[in-house]
């Protein structure tokens, strides 16, 4: 069964390891560059506040003057993302659709090998493949990526720097996660192949699916691993505040500075009082009628002695929510595979 | 192996509904074949052939009724299925691997595989090893096919319309080629692989076709079924035997098949 299962599956494989390579090649040429910039700042042994700051600054924009490191770091980013989605689409989905449709699967289920056996290895195939896979990519990801992730760690806040590793974005492109997610879109895969037992379906099936998990995941359901930290800082407004937003909605005030939590990740700002009850009061008279000078806005707004209450993951935490997301997605691949093993029983292969 | 008289096939009030059809495709089919036979299953499109023949070879699973095949469930489990060989319809093969490399697959698949015989008869039916299975003519698929269900050595081969693709020519030296792998006469010897008296020895077969020509050729049993039920069963000799002393004594087998499909064509009539 092993042999079938590698002949039907290698020239699918050698598709996707040759378009993992592609990536991996740049990753490989332009590493040391980085490296290289990353140690001539001195922020491997920058120590304070003081000196990291300014020369994180430096780094960013060294960083945002070469186009080709950022194209490499999101493209980097976009193909962790899309690898699960690949795998799901040209492994997964085909896997039982194909054969229901050309007829094969009565060839193959007639064999002197059951349909438990046919299915347990080709999944079993499909997924130690798609971690090799995955894993060889997202570890040289995370390996390029250390040191503008290690660069954006540090005080400094997101302006005009990359996002930190534990944006909900980023995230989901380094370290161990991007490998579950993999295996489970190749489940996702399997497992519509097998439901609806035609090709195209399937396909879409997969796609929706997965993109809705992998949406959900992030907005919903991480933020939940532990229970956040909450700090509270108070809101100071002036000309010169990066990243400040401000509109006056008739009488509704909103205001807002980036929470600036050193390698955390902050997934909630909430507007309080002084006190910490939350802020409802109407704005003040003077940000009513927005003049081209908001001086007045600004010394009113901060008259009020408003206080800025952010919810976060301190950074201190990623590796424990990969850990966790990793756990979290390999019992969903597992839960699906239970799908598919009770589904391959009943079904009728043609 | 076993050479005991028990019954290849057994089916009791087995039935077949298609749900997205909500129509029976075979209802309260009781049946049962012996063993060494080569059994031929006559009837006419959507009698409920294909639907007999997958209940047997696992692929489907009954909604009303038992059926055991070799005294267990179909496809009980890997030692089973190896036991019994099977052509699906229009001869299914992976159309991006070569005739050799479904070899591969049945020497892989197969714990019983007989390589030299499948080797002996690809040779001899002139298939060319290294040609993608796409590339072939619907003769030389049901070749290959044939081949890889007879190769892993059944007790029960079960061929679901394995001529029905090909012209009364091709038909016809498929058929006897058929006969040969059956009875051992053909490829096996003649090539001097000393693979022994064909890989067929022992074997039962049933074969389905709507033509019955094909039939005569090779059968000894016939098993005649219309609209899902079955109008009769037995071996040939007896069945035509017992047609002439009802009708006329030069009757011969097509027009005494052709009184029972009449038969049931009428008994669906009346039901309606």
């Amino acid at each position: 069964m092993m042999w079938l299962a590698w002949r039907q599956f290698r020239t699918a494989a050698l598709t996707m390891s040759a378009l993992t390579l592609a990536i991996l090649l740049p990753l490989a040429a332009t590493g040391p560059h980085l490296n290289h910039l990353f140690t001539t700042q001195h922020l491997n042994h920058c120590g304070t506040p003081q000196t990291c700051t300014p020369a994180r600054e430096a780094f960013f924009t060294a960083i945002k003057a070469d186009t080709s490191i950022l194209v490499i770091y999101f493209t980097a980013i976009v193909m962790l993302y899309l690898l699960p989605a690949l795998l799901g689409l040209f492994w997964g989905a085909p896997l039982a659709s194909r054969e229901t449709e050309t007829g094969t699967l009565r060839l193959a289920w007639t064999q002197s090998v059951t349909r438990h056996r046919w299915l347990t290895v080709k999944l079993a195939a499909g997924a130690t493949a798609a971690t090799i896979l995955t894993g060889l990519l997202s570890w040289a990801v995370t390996w390029w990526s250390t040191p503008i992730d290690q660069a954006a760690h540090l005080a400094g806040g997101e302006q005009g720097a990359l996002p930190n590793h534990f944006n909900p974005v980023v995230f989901g492109a380094r370290g161990i996660a991007p490998v579950a997610v993999a295996v489970f879109g190749y489940l996702i895969g399997v497992t519509a192949g097998l439901l609806l037992r035609r090709t195209l379906p399937a396909l879409a099936a997969t796609l929706v699916v997965l993109a809705a998990v992998q949406i959900a995941v992030p907005v919903a359901v991480r933020q939940h691993y532990a229970a956040p930290e909450r700090t509270s800082v108070p809101l100071i407004v002036d000309a010169h505040h990066p990243g400040l937003e401000l509109s006056v909605d008739g009488p509704t005030l909103h205001v807002q500075t980036p929470v600036d939590v050193p390698g955390a990740w902050v997934f909630s700002v909430h507007l309080t009082d002084a006190t910490g009850a939350p802020f409802h009061a109407p704005a003040p008279q003077a940000c009513q009628t927005m003049t081209d000078d908001p001086t007045a806005c600004f010394a009113a707004i901060n008259a009020l002695h408003l206080r800025q209450t952010a919810d976060y993951q301190p950074g201190t935490r990623f590796a424990q929510f990969q850990a966790e997301e990793t756990a979290l997605y390999l019992l969903l691949s597992l839960a699906l595979a239970g799908v598919c093993l009770r589904r391959v029983r009943t079904m009728a292969p043609a | 192996m076993t050479t005991s008289t028990a019954p290849v096939l057994q089916a009791e009030n087995l039935g077949k509904r298609y749900r997205n059809r909500n129509r029976w495709a075979l209802s309260d089919c009781t049946l049962s074949i012996p063993a060494g036979r080569i059994v031929g299953l006559v009837g006419p499109n959507g009698a409920g052939k294909t639907t007999l023949l997958n209940l047997a070879a696992g692929l489907l699973r009954p909604d009303t009724g038992h059926i055991r095949v070799l005294g267990a469930a179909p496809a009980a489990d890997a030692a089973h299925l190896a036991r019994v060989g099977y052509v699906a319809q229009d001869a299914p093969l992976y159309a991006q691997l070569s005739v050799a490399d479904h070899l591969q697959l049945g020497a892989h698949l197969n714990p019983g595989w007989d390589a030299a015989w499948a080797t002996a008869r690809i040779t001899a039916a002139g298939l060319p090893p290294k040609a993608k299975t796409r590339t072939l003519s619907g003769g030389q698929r049901a070749q290959l096919a044939v081949t890889l269900a007879v190769a892993k050595r059944p007790e029960l081969l079960i061929l679901d319309e394995p001529a029905a693709a090909l012209d009364p020519l091709a038909r016809r030296e498929f058929l006897d080629a058929l006969a040969d792998a059956v009875t051992g006469s053909g490829a096996g010897t003649g090539t001097g692989t000393g693979v022994g008296p064909g890989a067929g020895v022992g074997m039962s077969v049933v074969l389905s076709s709507h033509l019955l020509t094909d039939l005569e050729r090779v059968c000894d049993h016939l098993i005649i079924l219309t609209a899902g039920r079955v109008q009769a069963n037995g071996a040939i000799t007896d069945l035509l035997a017992a047609h002439r002393a009802r009708t006329k004594p030069d009757a011969d087998v097509e027009d005494m098949v052709l009184t029972y499909l009449s038969r049931g064509h009428h008994t669906q009539e009346e039901t309606r």
